[in-house]
């Protein structure tokens, strides 16, 4: 699943970025492999979403989000 | 005596980490703001002064990393890359480590020499966290500072160093071998080459991969860092969980909405009501000054210069101060205490069916404020034609030189009980044309460009007192001084020239229907005459083609001549006849004409040359200035025909 398809209140990991012009800016801001994040609030029509990395909030649109692969933290397939 | 070259103090750290407040910790009282208040949009230079050691500091923009997503941060890599600097103060987020010192690294790497200030320290560490400064420093090989930027307290430390330390460079974070290990395929030697190569260079895939896993091997070392220097007591998780909180009701799809439209009355609210009364106390208060000056005895030039030129002028510039404080002060408010962010998130949705961002919120709400400052903010929208589109947008937005334009004529033209809903419905006209004009270039404006908005929500915090003062400050100190220059410039030609008029043998005193203001004011009537105005309205409005504000000081100067009566300036107006008929010159027709015009045509010298500025052609200005004086002429004269 991706970011985008995030509800509110999971709890999820980054397995991979997809290898397109957001993935950089993802980066920067601390979104790579491993990283554990939770979904904070979501705005109608699912964009954009805010969601709690490490220590910050961060908000991104469902574009960016969608090429943020992730898995859930309590889902061990 | 030598004279040395000054000291080169850079202030650098991302968005957010109290930088700015760190700046005016440093600087103090020998500020030297070269830009507008708000964010940090430009470098801003200030200078330090350590007994009789001069330094200067530059604060550049917030950003995250050296490879840049905004011009904001293209304006910071510049000056790195550029221009040679002594010392780099990195102002760190201690409540955001992490994140940080990615940059720091950089920096580092890059071979600056540099000191890191965590700022706010003491706040956390009550709040339960915990960091070993002296282990950080050790490991990020560099002198590590605390300070609050708030109180003050550790700045000292800071400025002992300055003067009293060698600054050095630190060695490499990303050592050399870890560089080639990741295969980056130039000639780089070291990080600086390396990075001025990939700055220099087009992207490409490789480049663009060889950066993250330069980014993602950073991430990794500083957390190995952090693990060693910092801890966390339970006590820390609440500070975390209050803005969580808040950021429930705050974000939340339906309560969300409702909080904002509620703030949003408030702030309108405070600013219509809070300020009239110190702009009516300013008013009478030169309309006083003007009079008591025409009843003295005492004849002479000089006592009509003052009365009818200087007093009316100035009192035309500082009847808005009270406005345009308090307006800054509501922006900073918004901003520092964190809810601007949150607005952006509620908004962006929205501002994005016009093409718009959800960063295009604060440059346009700080255009209900001055349209220069809110172009010059649009640098933090990352993607151009969003940037562009909220460029052209703000002149639309009720700037607060508009203000006592619009405060003026609604007061002597439209009745007493629609006074209030009408200058809300300025507000909205406004508004409603801002987004209307962005629809409408979304639609022309090509681009291959795929817009984003990947943004940070800084947790809530209280404002501080001297970051608001020094907003405040910032934003009337300017605006006294350029509009000042305009308005008592114009007014005192605009005096000269409505006292004397050329006959015969030379330049005579002479009545103002003889002038030879009157003469060129005869000349352009057949272009206004239609949208209902008379000559002198004609004369005030080509004036404030300078800057709107001019209107009603023209306005004050032409009818300070031409009235005997005493009383304040808009009595004064409102008591106009047409000498021929005796029919009142300021109908309500003519002055919802007047307001039209007003609100939609572009008076202000200052707003284009900020347009040609930011997007460095001459064709935008151009191009909104004649749009919205076709609009202006074509509604202005409409609602006159309608009305008469």
């Amino acid at each position: 699943m991706t970011l985008a398809d995030a509800e509110i209140g999971e709890q999820l990991i980054i397995t991979s970025l997809l290898n397109n012009e957001f993935m950089l800016k993802l980066v920067e801001i601390g979104f790579y492999e491993n990283k554990m994040l939770s979904v904070e609030a979501i705005a109608p029509a699912h964009d954009p979403i805010c969601i709690s990395l490490g220590n910050s909030k961060i908000m991104l649109r469902k574009n960016e989000a969608a090429s943020v692969i992730v898995r859930k933290c309590n889902s061990f397939e | 005596m030598e004279t040395k070259k000054l000291k080169k103090i850079l202030l650098i750290g991302n968005p957010n980490s109290g930088k700015s407040s760190l700046f005016n910790q440093l600087t103090g009282i020998f500020q030297k703001i070269a830009n507008y208040p708000g964010v940090t949009t430009e470098k801003k230079s200030g200078i330090l002064k350590l007994d009789e050691q001069e330094y200067e500091l530059i604060d550049l923009p917030g950003c995250y990393s050296l490879y840049p997503n905004s011009i904001d941060e293209k304006v910071v890599i510049d000056e790195l890359i550029n221009h040679s600097c002594d010392l780099v103060i990195y102002a760190a987020d201690a409540s955001n480590l992490h994140r940080s010192l990615l940059l720091y690294t950089q920096i580092a790497d890059c071979l600056l020499p540099n000191i890191v200030v965590l700022n706010m320290v003491d706040e956390l560490l009550k709040k339960g966290e915990q960091i070993d400064i002296e282990f950080l420093s050790k490991e990020l090989n560099t002198p590590v500072f605390v300070c609050n930027s708030k109180s003050g307290k550790g700045v000292e430390d800071i400025k002992s160093f300055i003067q009293k330390e060698k600054y050095l460079a630190t060695e490499h974070f990303f050592g050399n071998q870890d560089l080639f290990e990741h295969k980056m395929n130039s000639d780089a030697l070291n990080y600086r080459e390396w990075h001025q190569y990939v700055y220099s260079t087009p992207n490409n895939a490789i480049i663009e991969n060889t950066k993250r896993k330069e980014i993602i091997y950073r991430y990794n070392k500083i957390e190995r860092i952090l693990q060693l220097t910092t801890s966390r007591t339970a006590l820390a998780f609440k500070r975390i969980r209050l803005t969580d909180r808040l950021d429930k009701i705050a974000l939340h799809p339906i309560a969300g909405y409702i909080i904002l439209l509620g703030i949003l009355f408030i702030v309108f609210q405070t600013l219509f009501t809070l300020a009239a009364f110190p702009m009516e106390w300013l008013d009478s208060l030169f309309g006083h000054i003007a009079d008591y000056l025409k009843n003295l005895k005492h004849q002479s030039w000089l006592k009509e210069f003052l009365a009818e030129a200087v007093i009316p002028g100035i009192g035309g510039i500082l009847i808005f101060v009270p406005q345009i404080a308090l307006l800054f002060l509501l922006n900073t408010l918004l901003e520092e205490s964190g809810y601007m962010a949150r607005i952006v998130f509620l908004l962006d949705k929205f501002m994005r069916k016009f093409g718009l961002s959800g960063k295009s919120i604060l440059p346009l709400l700080s255009g209900n404020a001055c349209a220069i400052p809110a172009i010059a903010s649009t640098k933090a929208i990352p993607t151009h034609k969003e940037r562009l589109i909220t460029i052209l947008c703000i002149p639309f937005m009720t700037c607060s030189a508009r203000l006592p334009v619009y405060a003026l004529l609604i007061s002597i033209t439209i009745p007493l009980k629609y006074q209030g809903i009408s200058l809300l419905g300025l507000y909205m006209l406004g508004v409603i044309f801002a987004l209307l004009f962005a629809w409408i270039l979304d639609k022309n404006i090509e681009t291959n460009e795929r817009s984003f908005l990947i943004m940070e929500l800084p947790p809530y915090r209280l404002p501080s007192f001297r970051n608001i003062v020094t907003n405040i400050r910032n934003a009337v100190v300017p605006f006294v001084k350029t509009a000042g220059k305009y308005i008592l410039t114009i007014s005192i030609l605009l005096w000269f020239f409505a006292s004397y008029s050329y006959q015969g043998n030379g330049v005579v005193k002479s009545d103002i229907e003889h002038s030879f203001i009157a003469k060129f004011g005869h000349t352009i009537e057949p272009v206004i005459r239609p949208l209902g105005y008379d000559w002198k309205i004609g004369v005030a409005l080509i004036s404030s083609f300078a800057a709107r504000e001019v209107f009603v000081s023209t306005l004050a100067t032409l009818y300070q001549i031409d009235s005997e009566n005493t009383g304040t300036i808009f009595e004064k107006i409102k008591s106009q006849t047409y000498p021929d008929t005796n029919d009142v010159v300021f109908t309500t027709a003519v002055g919802i004409s007047l307001l039209l015009f007003y609100a939609f045509a572009l008076q202000c010298m200052s707003t284009l040359a900020a347009m040609k500025k930011e997007t460095g052609q001459w064709k935008y200005p151009f191009y909104s200035f004649v749009v919205m004086l076709v609009l202006a002429y074509v509604s202005a004269f409409l609602a006159f025909q309608a009305l008469k």
